[in-house]
């Protein structure tokens, strides 16, 4: 494998604290060396100079569709997409078809993955059979087939006996948890965020408090139970004052939000507009200011894309008859420099730390750093750079993105993974 | 009068104007001058529609489609006799009768529609948005007769020209309360819209559990409490319950709703004394409204269905000369 020397670019690896114009030497695929005007003679040169240069991004909540979705997306197509983003690292939930309640599925992503992607996948197994939220899945064979977490993502689980028996049996075999929270009850039929647009739109809406009262109810569990729980796309402020104080009580909880959340309010539903239709729904800017005081505390640690393909067709209908989900992974870097740190939310720096070594620690994955001896995932961008998006020109099947349109800061333009380079200004190889 | 002589006095009346809008989905396509002419029109046909000859020709060689996904029994009836008293040719399409039975897509029945060169399409959906996505799929001028809980504009308009009619063209100001199950109407949600147009105050009438979120920021104002909302309305504007809210909890039983919320002649004490009630229908009989205000002339229910007629013939007349100056929107579409 051919040695790569990244030269003259602004590193920013915020597992090591590093911020500033270092060289960085790879070699057989590993870090090989951080420092300044580093030189060997058998390495392919990247100039990254007025470029930032980060460990690969971690994407820990995507939708791969395959098996069983594959006109939706395919393990090869969000591979492409994922990297195209600068996201070296993804994580599939399993609500695929099968669901990855089995062996046999996690087995068939990751072989799937091995022969077909660019980045690294790693996979998640669900809580309940068939994510059902009746039976336990087999959690102890997930983990041995090499699922990294499990997850009934979708739904949640509303039988609380059932979840705490899940929580002591996912304790006893080290497996963390990925909560989708909702009470499926008060969102029963829900189509968007209940409040002003849902009440304009005359369409049935979901309340906050649907996911409010079912994160209360999995804190009282964790409490319990004491095992570690990931709340992913938290979207009410609800939700980020009660993970708040549960972390202040040192219970075993994180958190992460969605590109959507922090950029779109509901606002972006009028019109019946299906792209911007999502679970948990964009809600009102009360809870979006909330969820950027929880990114800026440290009350969510970690931004995830929730990346859902679907069909053009699927999308192209009646506003409740539209399924839930907006593709992420091409625009999630420019939405955190665009709303993120251009509006002085995050520093650079505190914003890739939840894109890297972050959600690395949540799912104690050895990735997500520039540390030596580290795999060479490396993404290169312009922070500067801006781009107007054209959902028709992504690398994943799906086009469903209420960003067609707009403007936004942060282009990448090279990515490497495990040493190999996988996208070359802007180009995937 | 003859056919000939009215279709000179309404080109007359009319002027030459249109309307500011291709299709009407929502009351919000209307200015208030597109109202006013609309009003203007419509009670110069009512001596038409009255008559014994009631057909002229203003939109012969027309084709006006009317697509029911849902049941109807005055706006569709409206819709098409007054189709057919203005000379269009008008065929029905219901939704268990049409290709989406057979797992056709809204945007494909669109199409498929579009392509007999219809001038005017009335759809009635059980989805909110259902008629705009319609409206942007076609070249026919396509008339909103009901979304899901969203619009139903043909309704507000009648009842606002029943309500000039009545109390006069200076209503700014007037009360106007709507009393039931506001939740799940479309009535409401077109309503609303054009008493705010025409500056009426609007309060809502209902349990905590019917009534739609944020409604202080539409300015709405919600009194549960009957007697206290009644008190100086102007208009009582009644919804009908649908019997299935109380199996889904949203009241206790019909028994408990109608004693808590029907509108009766002691109730009618409250407002003022020339109030008028009013209501959409069809009427639940002694759960909406009691008998005895059905039977007196407090009630103008009847007067609702007829001002619907003219409108609606006003409607369809206005919007029906426009296939040939709207564009169907470009759908942006990736292949891979």
């Amino acid at each position: 494998m051919q040695n790569l020397l990244i030269k003259h670019g602004r590193v920013i690896d915020p597992s090591a604290n590093i911020d500033g114009i270092f060289d960085i030497l790879v070699e057989n695929g590993k870090i090989k060396k951080i420092g300044k005007n580093l030189e060997d003679k058998n390495s392919e040169i990247i100039d990254a100079k007025n470029k930032i240069v980060a460990p690969g991004f971690i994407d820990m909540h995507v939708h791969l569709r395959e098996p069983g979705r594959e006109d939706k997306e395919t393990i090869h197509t969000a591979s492409r997409s994922a990297a195209k983003g600068g996201i070296t690292t993804i994580v599939g939930m399993p609500n695929t078809s099968p669901v990855a309640d089995n062996q046999t599925v996690i087995e068939y992503v990751l072989s799937k993955a091995k022969k077909e992607s660019l980045v690294n996948i790693f996979a998640c197994g669900s809580v309940t059979k068939g994510e059902k939220g009746e039976e336990l899945a087999e959690i102890w064979e997930l983990k041995k087939t090499g699922a990294v977490a499990v997850s009934d993502d979708g739904f949640d689980i509303q039988n609380l006996d059932l979840y705490r028996k899940a929580l002591q049996y996912c304790k006893t075999h080290k497996m963390p948890i990925i909560s989708h929270t909702e009470d499926s009850n008060l969102s029963k039929n829900g189509q968007l965020h209940e409040g002003k647009i849902s009440t304009l739109l005359g369409l049935q809406g979901i309340p906050a408090c649907a996911e409010d009262a079912a994160t209360a109810r999995i804190i009282a569990l964790v409490e319990d139970v004491n095992h570690p729980v990931h709340f992913t796309h938290v979207s009410s402020k609800g939700s980020v004052d009660l993970i708040k104080l549960a972390r202040s009580k040192k219970l075993p909880i994180s958190a992460d939000v969605t590109p959507n959340h922090f950029s779109l309010t509901d606002e972006a539903v009028l019109g019946y507009n299906t792209a911007a239709k999502v679970n948990p729904p964009l809600r009102s800017e009360d809870h979006r200011k909330a969820l950027l005081k929880g990114l800026k505390d440290g009350t969510i640690s970690v931004i995830a894309t929730d990346h859902a393909p679907h069909l053009w067709t699927e999308k192209q209908r009646e506003f409740s008859s539209a399924p839930f989900g907006i593709v992420g992974f091409e625009t999630m870097l420019s939405l955190i420099i665009t709303n993120l740190v251009n509006k002085k939310v995050l520093s650079l720096k505190e914003a890739l730390r939840k894109i890297t070594i972050n959600p690395a620690k949540v799912l104690g994955l050895n990735k997500g750093t520039l540390k030596k001896g580290a795999d060479a995932d490396i993404c290169i961008f312009d922070e500067k750079a801006q781009w107007t998006v054209d959902s028709t020109k992504f690398e994943s099947k799906g086009q469903n993105s209420p960003y067609h349109g707009t403007k936004l800061s942060g282009v990448v333009t090279d990515v490497i993974v495990n040493g190999k380079i996988t996208v070359k200004d802007g180009q995937i190889i | 009068m003859d056919a000939q002589t009215f279709e000179k006095k309404l080109t007359q009346k009319r002027r030459g104007q249109c309307l500011s809008c291709t299709d009407l989905i929502s009351v919000e396509d209307l200015s208030k001058k597109d109202i006013e002419m609309i009003f203007d029109l419509a009670s110069s046909t009512e001596e038409l529609l009255k008559g014994d000859m009631k057909k002229i020709g203003l939109l012969k060689g027309k084709t006006q489609i009317n697509f029911f996904m849902e049941n109807s029994t005055r706006t569709r009836s409206s819709f098409e006799l007054a189709g057919k008293n203005l000379g269009a040719d008008t065929i029905n399409i219901t939704g268990d009768g049409s290709s989406m039975k057979k797992g056709e897509t809204l945007l494909d029945t669109a199409i498929t529609i579009d392509q007999m060169q219809p001038d005017l399409i009335v759809i009635r959906s059980a989805d909110s948005g259902a008629a705009r996505f319609f409206a942007k799929n076609v070249k026919a001028a396509v008339i909103n007769a009901g979304d899901g809980w969203n619009e139903h504009p043909t309704q507000a308009l009648l009842d606002l020209y029943t309500i000039t009619k009545l109390k006069g063209k200076n209503i700014k100001g007037k009360k106007l309360v709507i009393v039931g199950d506001v939740l799940h109407s479309r009535v409401f949600g077109s309503l609303w819209r054009i008493a705010k147009m025409f500056e009426l105050s609007v309060t809502v009438c209902a349990p905590y559990t019917l009534i739609p979120s944020n409604l202080a920021d539409l300015n709405i104002k919600h009194e549960p409490d009957i007697e206290k909302a009644l008190k100086n309305a102007d208009i009582v504007y009644t919804l009908r319950l649908q019997t299935e809210r109380a199996a889904a909890s949203y009241v206790p039983t019909l028994r408990e709703y109608s004693k808590t919320y029907i509108i009766n002649a002691k109730r009618m004490l409250l407002a003022k004394p020339d109030a008028i009630v009013m209501h959409p229908g069809p009427v639940i009989r002694e759960l909406d409204v009691h008998t005895n205000i059905l039977e007196s002339d407090k009630s103008v229910i009847p007067h609702q269905v007829f001002s619907g007629y003219c409108v609606r013939f006003v409607i369809l007349w206005l919007l029906g000369e426009n296939r040939k100056n709207k564009t169907v929107e470009k759908r942006l579409y990736k292949p891979f």
